[in-house]
């Protein structure tokens, strides 16, 4: 089990004007889910409703409310930023908009180098340093005279590249790709969703894909799980999540991704002492 | 795409937009000139800044002749007799018997170039028994026009290094309390505050008094450069915060922070540059307010005592109108207080707009 | 066949003061019929919102025509005074933009911003225009008029805005409305909803739309007629039926491909 994750919720505080709290909004409710080792799991769900807030509990960006996380079997929430280290080169993001995830004062080169700065073996190892950046920006599709660029002189593809490179400086076991694609366009959303699975068999990666579009999801993932206010409604393997959703608000995703229609939006009720519930063949719908 | 074969940072391309600008550039190498006549004063000065003659008390600037005889010399200077009118009053009068050439180089008060290596030599001078007055003489008879450059060692150092201490504290007192907000953030910002409530004058004076009698010139002088960058730096260290609160939550900076980066990494690497933009020109609009705060000083005898001269010090002669009246050239260090504070503004201001693009859009497409 | 609402003859943008320099778009032409909506559709640099905001001749300084002609009902809008081209902006032909929390005013009200519109457009009292706001707004699909009349944009969602977007550029009833990228910074369930409200403002308003996207799924879903863009030339354009179903041109292949 490459990562396990057991009833994690996370509360943020509702602070009044001055002093104390008025309450609290629950962004992640009681979420369990455990990714193997080369199974894409994808987060699809509408903005706020918790994925991107999961994604960031599961890298300790933020400190969950309750629940654990493990990884690789060991749990990481009670490790210090330093303990924390060996395990963050296992883990790596790639964020939605690769205008703002770039330093714009540093060059490629740099952004790549200072990735590599967890690992000690290559410290002072100038040589290897390059060698490393080299390969990783092979592996990405990127010509070799982009490493003295500045991000202001790439495109957007060109710039998300040099963002999953900079998650690949490590060899990290697990990708999270937040919305990794969706500011881009048709075209080049298509390649770096090609490039993604080819990095995954060189990297023997696994990806944590976080999306609120499930077509694309399904061009990536192995398991789909649907996220609404902060819960897990429904999960299943991506084909037959497309074959025979349950949960009426996966038929509503279903319907605007794929067919584009809307539906007379409603609230989806949340049974607040629900469970998932197994329908058979790894297909779970809360209820 | 762009094709050019160098890769250029933000900051190398609002450099070029500065470089359009002639008025900043014309401004840049003004104050670049003095600065330099600062640092050399001992050289460029043909007097020391305590060269006394009572002799000569508010002599006029000396006339340089070229032409004597008929027929052109190189550059002299008359000897100067002086007398009493009705009112006792000093009357100077140019005499033609004494004749002093200018020469370059020549030997003349002692000092210590660069503070280390003992040195006779100034770039120019007459001989000793003459006396040469470019920019008129103080009351004591000193060289007024070598006593500025001296003065522009205190005055326009003090800037410099008032902001330096002050920019040092705002930028980490900024940098913390905007990258960790919450409580912290309360607490800085809440003495941030506290200084910014008391009018700066008033502090200035108030902290001036607590600073011992018995000080030397040179004790007096950094406590000068203390009190005046504690003022500054907390209106510094507000728009830091500000700027980092929302540096922080880019993408880049959480990109770091699942690198494994420390907070102190982050900070310095990925925060506190961003703000470089801004700091370069805050630097540049503040730099005068610590001149004018020097001069103020000792304008009014609390800054930088006499011997020792700073162009507030030498404008503090100048407050009495009948003394602007009969020797208007003791004015002159109040038009090079001008002159620079003008520079620092316009670089400034050039500086602000060059920038301002990228600060607006800080992802620089 | 009725004449064409809007019609590009050619129209060739340059950047401006640069000898050679390759042209942003060349010698685009196509028309926009009354009722019909056309999909504008390219990847990124293509030039299609260059050719969008080259109608309205809101282009950056940088940028300039350098030929062609823009027609609309058989006006050239690059010899109209610039008066007369303030009236058609917003009252004939309006433009909705990609980042509606970028394109609304942050320090006005949602109402105020649509107000503004009418001021300029409609010869209207203020009591009729106060109705007409939350007549818009009602049109857009807000479940409560009154009280995002009120609302900053930063208090309405994403989809929200888009609409109140939307209804600031219906406000003085225009002919032609161009739709830039609308729906790519929404969630998937909002473009659905973003979609159904066009196709029913075609219907109720007489509107035509100039559709700019990247999103040939949803050109399929929405359009009637689509207009390929490749660096600047249009590589094919028909019917989006005969276009998407036989494409001809290799670019339009590899979009199609493209969408997931």
């Amino acid at each position: 089990m490459l990562l396990e994750l057991k009833n994690v919720t996370k509360d943020y505080p509702i602070k009044k004007f001055i002093f104390g709290q008025k309450g609290r909004v629950r962004a992640v409710d009681n979420v369990s889910l455990t990714l193997s080792s080369g199974e894409n799991l994808s987060l699809v769900g509408e903005s706020g409703c918790g994925k991107t807030t999961l994604a960031r509990i599961i890298l300790k960006l933020i400190p969950p409310t309750s629940g654990t996380i493990c990884f690789g079997g060991r749990d990481l929430n009670p490790l210090s930023a330093r303990q924390m280290n060996p395990f963050r080169r296992h883990m790596q993001m790639v964020f939605q908009d690769p205008y703002d995830s770039l330093d714009p004062r540093y060059t490629i080169r740099r952004t790549l180098k200072e990735a590599l700065h967890l690992d000690q073996t290559l410290v002072k190892q100038t040589k290897a340093q390059e060698e490393r950046i080299q390969h990783v920006l092979r592996s990405v599709k990127l010509p070799e005279m982009m490493l003295s660029r500045y991000p202001h002189e790439l495109s957007g593809g060109e710039r998300q590249r040099v963002a999953i490179a900079r998650a690949l400086m490590m060899n990290p076991k697990l990708v999270i790709l937040d919305e990794a694609v969706s500011s881009l366009d048709v075209l080049i959303q298509r390649q770096i969703i090609d490039l993604l699975g080819d990095l995954q068999k060189t990297f023997h990666l696994t990806y944590l894909f976080i999306s609120h579009n499930l077509k694309i999801a399904r061009a990536v993932s192995h398991q789909i799980a649907v996220m609404y206010q902060g819960k897990i409604i429904e999960i299943a393997p991506t084909e037959e999540l497309f074959r025979n959703p349950l949960h009426p608000y996966t038929q509503e995703l279903l319907a605007a991704a794929v067919d584009y229609q809307a539906v007379e939006s409603k609230q989806h009720p949340i049974n607040p002492t629900g469970q998932l519930v197994d329908k058979g063949q790894g297909h779970l719908i809360f209820m | 795409m762009t094709k050019q074969t160098k890769s250029l940072s933000e900051l190398d391309i609002a450099f070029q937009g500065f470089k359009k600008n002639r008025l900043a550039v014309g401004c840049a190498v003004l104050l670049g000139l003095l600065y330099l006549t600062a640092i050399f004063a001992d050289f460029v000065s043909p007097y020391s800044y305590a060269n006394e003659d009572r002799r000569y008390s508010y002599s006029p600037p000396t006339a340089i002749h070229v032409w004597r005889e008929g027929r052109f010399t190189r550059p002299f200077v008359y000897g100067i007799n002086s007398a009493f009118n009705d009112y006792h009053q000093r009357i100077y009068q140019e005499d033609q018997s004494q004749m002093f050439p200018i020469s370059p180089f020549v030997k003349g008060d002692a000092y210590k170039f660069f503070g280390l290596i003992p040195c006779r030599i100034h770039l120019f001078g007459v001989a000793p028994e003459g006396r040469i007055y470019l920019w008129g003489a103080d009351s004591r008879g000193r060289d007024l026009f070598s006593r500025i450059f001296y003065g522009g060692r205190v005055s326009l150092s003090i800037g410099i290094i008032g902001i330096f201490i002050s920019f040092t504290i705002g930028l980490i007192v900024g940098g913390i309390a905007g990258y960790y907000g919450g409580r912290i953030d309360d607490i800085l910002m809440r003495v941030c505050e506290m200084f910014m409530m008391v009018p700066g004058f008033y502090l200035l004076l108030a902290l001036r008094a607590a600073v011992p009698d018995e000080f030397n010139s040179v004790q007096v002088y950094f406590a000068i450069v203390v009190i005046l960058s504690f003022i500054g730096w907390a209106g510094l260290a507000r728009i830091i915060r500000g700027m980092c609160l929302s540096l922080r939550e880019r993408d880049y900076v959480l990109a770091a922070k699942s690198l494994g980066l420390s907070d102190g990494q982050i900070i310095a690497r990925h925060i506190l540059p961003h703000t470089l933009s801004y700091s370069i020109f805050a630097i540049m609009l503040s730099i005068p307010g610590y001149i004018l705060g020097e001069s103020a000083l000792s304008l009014i005898g609390l800054g930088i005592q006499d011997p020792l001269a700073s162009w507030g010090n030498l404008l503090a002669d100048a407050m009495s109108i009948v003394h602007i009246k009969f020797y208007p050239w003791i004015l002159l260090p109040a038009l090079f207080i001008f002159l620079t504070v003008i520079c620092f503004n316009v670089i400034g201001d050039a500086l602000r707009d060059c920038l301002d693009p990228m600060l607006k859009s800080g992802k620089g497409a | 066949m009725s004449e064409p609402l809007l019609s590009l003859r050619d129209v060739t943008a340059e950047v401006d003061g640069v000898n050679e320099s390759p042209s942003l778009i060349h010698r685009v032409s196509f028309d926009v019929t009354a009722l019909k909506i056309v999909a504008l559709v390219g990847g990124s640099g293509s030039g299609k919102t260059t050719t969008g905001l080259s109608i309205l001749r809101l282009l950056p300084v940088a940028l300039r025509i350098t030929s062609g002609k823009i027609l609309f009902h058989g006006e050239d809008l690059f010899a109209l005074p610039g008066h007369r081209m303030r009236q058609i902006r917003g009252k004939d032909i309006s433009m909705i933009f990609q980042e509606p929390l970028n394109a609304l005013n942050p320090l006005l009200t949602i109402g105020q911003q649509i107000n503004e519109v009418l001021i300029c457009h409609m010869p209207l009292t203020a009591k009729q225009r106060r109705e007409r706001v939350l007549e818009l707004l009602n049109i857009v699909g807000m479940a409560e008029p009154q009280r995002v009349a009120q609302n900053y944009p930063h208090q309405l969602s994403g989809g929200m805005r888009q609409r109140a977007m939307i209804a600031q550029a219906i406000a003085a009833n225009p002919q032609l409305m161009i739709a830039d990228e609308p729906t790519s910074s929404l969630d998937v369930t909002l473009q659905a909803k973003i979609m159904d409200l066009f196709r029913e403002l075609r219907r109720s308003l007489n509107l035509s739309i100039l559709l700019i996207t990247h999103d040939l799924g949803m050109v399929r879903h929405l359009a009637d007629e689509v207009v390929v863009l490749q660096a600047g030339k249009i590589v094919e354009q028909g019917p989006v039926a005969r276009v998407l179903e036989s494409p001809r041109h290799q670019y339009t292949q590899q979009l199609i491909s493209s969408v997931f």
